[in-house]
């Protein structure tokens, strides 16, 4: 008997209209209900084995089989390959579930895989971040995640709490037996170096998640916008001859050398004569403000003037200085960036200012979810040096351990509650 | 026709019965003798670590054993103190005569309690439920019929006692041993193991020289134990007892007699209790330490014996009375008694339910040192339960289940239920993930409810505790409905606490380290408050204390109680089908469908099942498919 009763199915592929959709059958009737929808499967068919025939919805396409333990769900499981519209999905799909299958939930197949232990906790959470990378190095995260890297590392500040905890426990009933704690080897074996460095990858692994934040500032009429366009490769931002064109902000991402970066192109700095581009300006300043890296971006065949000045300082913000139509320019800031948003020069040596800060060596990094379990463990472990240090009895300590070990265990699936299950797989979409 | 039959008369059997009698259940208790009601074979002590807390937790719930302890004992003080709030109790040395007519006095007044002197031979089944037990008394065999039964044998069954090569067939001194209760067990499928327990000599006072020993005086004020006195009522002036220690000599005697204890010659098959080891165990497993604590604590009022507490053992006498003379103040030491070690089977606890009911008969009940534990408190504790849980077996009313976060009894319980004994199980302060609020002070917040509804706890109790409780909570408002500013910062200061910048209650004072309640009480006189509503009970003003000075600390406990409490609610069907949750281990299926845990957080506890193994369980049970 199955603990699931039901048969789901769902498009395992993205958005159509696309040149090929897979759409995946998974549970007990599976292949009950492939046969059904498809005209060339033989009565005794084979497993991982493609199958060309055509759908009953009229459409033709490939039937692969998958059985039970050797499937991305572990259960009995069947895919089909059709065209990529979206007709022929819907129509499949219904056909489906008119023979009695489900429309599978928002992460189910994952779901079912943890649940007939073909990947654990932490594994599904290191799923959904491989589906999710945009990057290279969101990528490598989540290998990195998958592969049970974060685990070793929040495993072995675990171990070391539970070293503390033991001696403090042992002292609680046998003090006469074994002799009274020694509070230094209990501070020297605390981890909380580890969870330091652990704490402090948040930013990182923040940066590699969600990526950058690049404001684009500077006159009206500098380049910002064809200096974007550039950096994206696409005419994305309106650009005419006009000083004020931008009006709001523009919020575009690209992949830089691995790493996720939003560049945030605002409207040019100057006294706003009308009330909307007064708005801009305001934005734009907040966008800065806000931006982990603000590019202050000039024309350099006009020069940097008081106008330049005076706005660069308003800003009051370190600024990497931008001079773009370095091509038009006779002579330059050695200080500046010169760029050509028109040629292409100096673009990527502007880039690569994002990269030599933040391409620290690929070290594993804690996401969203964990960082304030990381937070909790640490202060905990804080205030149990604190009890070591201070006259209060060794028990309390115990207390405070406890806590960094239950925050650390819900990082890796030790300490399993309902809550993590729910975060883990609310934000897989339909088909995963 | 009964509706709880208790086979057994020690301190679970005491309880048990009691217990069930007080719920208005007709209730018979069968003892081997009744002149050994509430006997205690090993040391008079009750309390220590954690132990104390049981007794305290027995005492809330209605129970017997702190109430006998007040008017029966010879010394008490404090122990734990210093070593946090959670580890604070008492320890008492009762009189070795009194404590049992005490006993036997409250049983034999109590209402529908029947005692009878006579043996246990079988517990019949109807349709594979209790319904009747088979005694034999005065000479004859009679079927008495009953809903339940509670099986508190201690060490009886096939009990089996060694003194160096010495054998005898006995369950303790001068008791005989039963067999046929452990052939019924066995029938029905009990698996039934062999345990070792063991006690020490017992020597002649007057052959000591005191002198050599460093006294430890009693400590009044350390009691009373139970909720429903205000002090103790000891016969005379409370008695010390007498610490001292064993030397390199004593070990070196030990060491070279090794091949003639017992334990060592492989003379007893049973398993030790690793946290009360013999002498010669701790010898052998501690080989480095050239000494071992030895406490003395006198027996009776009236009688020389001399209880050597640490000197557990079961070498030849002559062994043993050579090692004895090597402690100091032990020089010319007599020997009344040898010490001894006993063999005797238990029974697989994890074959019972979190009532301890047996799994394989309804209405079939097991309490005390059968269940694999050692001691009187942890007897006390599972039999005070297992009597509730068959008298309302008896009338279909469903059980009550102690929690791991409300009690030392559940943790125990549930240590005993989920996890099995490998060797006889002592409650240790440890044991107790929660045990910031287990405390001892506050057992009857914990338990004087649930007992009140179960109808053990007496209306005088209840009247007891709902005043306590007024006062607490008029206490606590006073407390924190008070609040001083800085212009008390002298008197403050003058108390050697540090000034105030802001507005502070009381409460937030008290809560200070070096803050006592008098000191509270100065300041709120200084500031002209009325004391109205605080109360000058001493229980209720060191809860106050207490629950200030680790606020903090309360409060994380509390945090983490709330998140385990979500895994303990959540019930796992009694008809769930183990074997179809496909992503479970092997092994932890077979564990798990063996034990049938009755909750999530039960079955994260069994050993072998893994975090990945409770978080499938916890996604199977979320998902509730149909």
């Amino acid at each position: 008997m199955s603990n699931f009763h039901d048969t789901i199915v769902a498009p395992i592929t993205g958005t159509q209209p696309a040149a090929v959709a897979s759409i995946r059958i998974s549970g007990d009737r599976a292949w009950e209900f492939a046969a059904k929808v498809f005209d060339r499967l033989p009565t005794d068919p084979t497993a991982r084995y493609a199958y060309y025939g055509r759908f009953i919805h009229g459409d033709d396409g490939l039937l692969l089989l998958f059985e039970k333990g050797h499937s991305f769900t572990g259960e009995e499981t069947a895919e089909c390959q059709i065209h990529g519209s979206p007709a022929s999905v819907r129509a499949l799909v219904s056909h489906l579930i008119g023979l009695g299958a489900r429309m599978a939930e928002p992460g189910e197949f994952t779901y079912r895989a943890f649940m007939t232990g073909r990947m654990d906790l932490s594994q599904a959470e290191g799923v959904r971040e491989t589906v999710d990378s945009q990057t290279a190095r969101q990528l490598q995260q989540a290998n990195m995640m998958r592969q049970g890297v974060l685990r070793e590392a929040v495993s072995q500040a675990r171990e070391a709490l539970f070293g503390v905890l033991a001696m403090v426990e042992a002292t609680v009933d046998f003090s006469e037996e074994i002799g009274e704690l020694d509070r230094d080897e209990a501070i020297r074996r605390l981890p909380i170096g580890q969870l330091e460095d652990l704490a402090a990858t948040a930013q990182q692994g923040l940066l590699t998640r969600q990526g950058i934040a690049v404001a684009i500032v500077g006159p009206p009429n500098a380049g910002k916008s064809s200096l974007l366009n550039r950096l994206l490769g696409a005419d994305r931002a309106i650009v005419t001859p006009v000083a004020g064109t931008t009006r709001d902000t523009i919020e575009e991402s690209a992949e830089i050398n691995g790493l996720l970066v939003r560049f945030i192109d605002t409207a040019g700095l100057r006294a706003a004569t009308d009330e909307a581009e007064k708005l801009g300006i305001e934005r734009s300043t907040e966008a800065a403000l806000g931006a982990d890296r603000t590019w202050f971006v000039y024309d350099a065949s006009i020069g940097w003037g008081e106008a330049e000045q005076s706005e660069w300082e308003r800003l009051m913000k370190p600024q990497t200085i931008v001079a773009n139509k370095c091509d038009l320019a006779r002579k330059s800031n050695q200080d500046h960036f010169a760029v050509s948003a028109l040629t292409g020069e100096g673009i990527s040596s502007l880039t690569n200012t994002l990269l030599t800060l933040e391409q620290a060596e690929a070290a594993v990094t804690i996401n969203g979810r964990h960082a304030p379990l990381v937070q909790r463990a640490l202060s905990s472990a804080r205030a149990a040096k604190d009890v070591f240090e201070s006259p209060v009895p060794d028990d309390l300590a115990a207390v405070h351990l406890r806590d960094a070990l239950h925050a650390l265990g819900e990082i890796t699936g030790d300490t399993a509650s309902e809550d993590m299950i729910d975060r883990i797989f609310r934000d897989f979409c339909i088909g995963k | 026709m009964f509706d709880v039959v208790v086979i057994g008369a020690g301190q679970a059997g005491i309880e048990a019965a009691l217990a069930s009698a007080k719920m208005g259940r007709r209730t018979l208790c069968v003892t081997l003798r009744l002149d050994r009601i509430g006997h205690l074979p090993c040391n008079c002590s009750v309390g220590g670590p954690a132990k104390g807390h049981i007794a305290r937790e027995v005492d809330a719930l209605g129970g017997q054993m702190g109430v006998t302890t007040d008017h029966t004992l010879t010394h008490i003080r404090r122990v734990g103190t210093g070593k946090g709030p959670a580890v604070q109790t008492f320890r008492a040395h009762v009189c070795k005569t009194l404590y049992p007519a005490f006993m036997r006095k409250t049983l034999e007044g109590q209402e529908n309690l029947t005692l009878i002197e006579g043996s246990v031979e079988t517990v019949l089944l109807t349709g594979g439920r209790v319904s009747g037990v088979v005694v034999a008394h005065r000479g004859a065999l009679e079927d008495i019929a009953t809903r339940a039964v509670v099986v508190t044998t201690g060490t009886f069954l096939n009990g089996l006692c060694h003194e160096g090569s010495k054998k005898t067939v006995a369950a303790r001194e001068g008791d005989v041993a039963v067999a046929g209760l452990s052939a019924f067990l066995a029938e029905i499928g009990v698996n039934l193991r062999r345990f070792k327990t063991g006690t020490t000599p017992r020597i002649k006072l007057s052959s000591l020289d005191l002198g050599k020993t460093e006294p430890m005086e009693s400590e009044p004020d350390a009691g009373p134990v139970s909720f429903m006195h205000r002090r103790t009522f000891p016969l005379r002036e409370l008695l010390p007892c007498w610490q001292t220690h064993t030397t390199a000599l004593t070990h070196e005697v030990l060491r070279e007699n090794l091949g003639q204890s017992a334990m060592f010659s492989g003379q007893i098959q049973g398993v030790g209790p690793r946290y009360c080891p013999s002498v010669e165990d701790k010898v052998v497993r501690f080989a480095d330490k050239d000494s071992h604590p030895i406490f003395l604590e006198q027996e009776e009022w009236d009688s020389e014996s001399i209880y050597v507490q640490g000197f557990s053992t079961s070498m030849p006498a002559e062994v043993q009375l050579e090692a004895l003379r090597t402690i100091p103040g032990m020089e010319q030491v007599e020997m009344l008694r040898p010490g001894y070690a006993v063999e005797y089977d238990m029974a697989d606890p994890q074959q019972l339910d979190l009532s301890l009911m047996s799994k394989l008969a309804p209405g079939l009940f097991l309490a005390g040192q059968i269940n694999g534990t050692s001691g009187y408190e942890e007897a006390a504790g599972q039999g005070i339960v297992a009597g509730m849980n068959a008298a309302r077996y008896a009338t279909g009313d469903a059980p009550i289940h102690f929690n791991r976060d409300t009690s030392f009894i559940g943790v125990m319980i549930d240590d005993l239920v989920t996890k099995g004994v490998e060797d006889p199980y002592r409650m240790l302060t440890a044991r107790a993930e929660h045990r910031l609020v287990l405390r001892h002070d506050n057992a009857d917040q914990r338990l004087t409810p649930i007992g009140r509804m179960a109808g053990v706890v007496c209306d005088e109790r209840w009247a007891r505790f709902s005043k306590k409780m007024e006062e607490l909570n008029s206490s606590m408002a006073w407390l924190r409905d008070n609040s001083v500013t800085a212009s008390l910062n002298d008197e403050l200061v003058g108390r050697g606490t540090t000034p105030l910048a802001n507005r502070e209650t009381l409460f937030g004072l008290l809560r200070r380290p070096t803050v006592c309640l008098e000191d509270v009480e100065a300041v709120a006189d200084a500031a002209g408050m009325s004391r109205d509503g605080l109360s000058l009970d001493k229980e209720v003003r060191e809860q106050l204390e207490l629950n200030a000075t680790y606020d903090g600390y309360i409060e994380v406990q509390l945090r983490h109680i709330e998140q385990n409490r979500k895994l303990e609610e959540m019930r796992i069907p009694s008809d769930f089908d183990w074997n179809g949750l496909k992503g479970l281990s092997y092994e932890s299926r077979e564990k798990l469908s063996r034990l049938k845990p009755q909750t999530i957080g039960q079955a994260s506890r069994v050993s072998g099942v893994r975090p990945s193994d409770v978080a499938l369980l916890i996604g199977w049970l979320k998902r509730k498919l149909v």
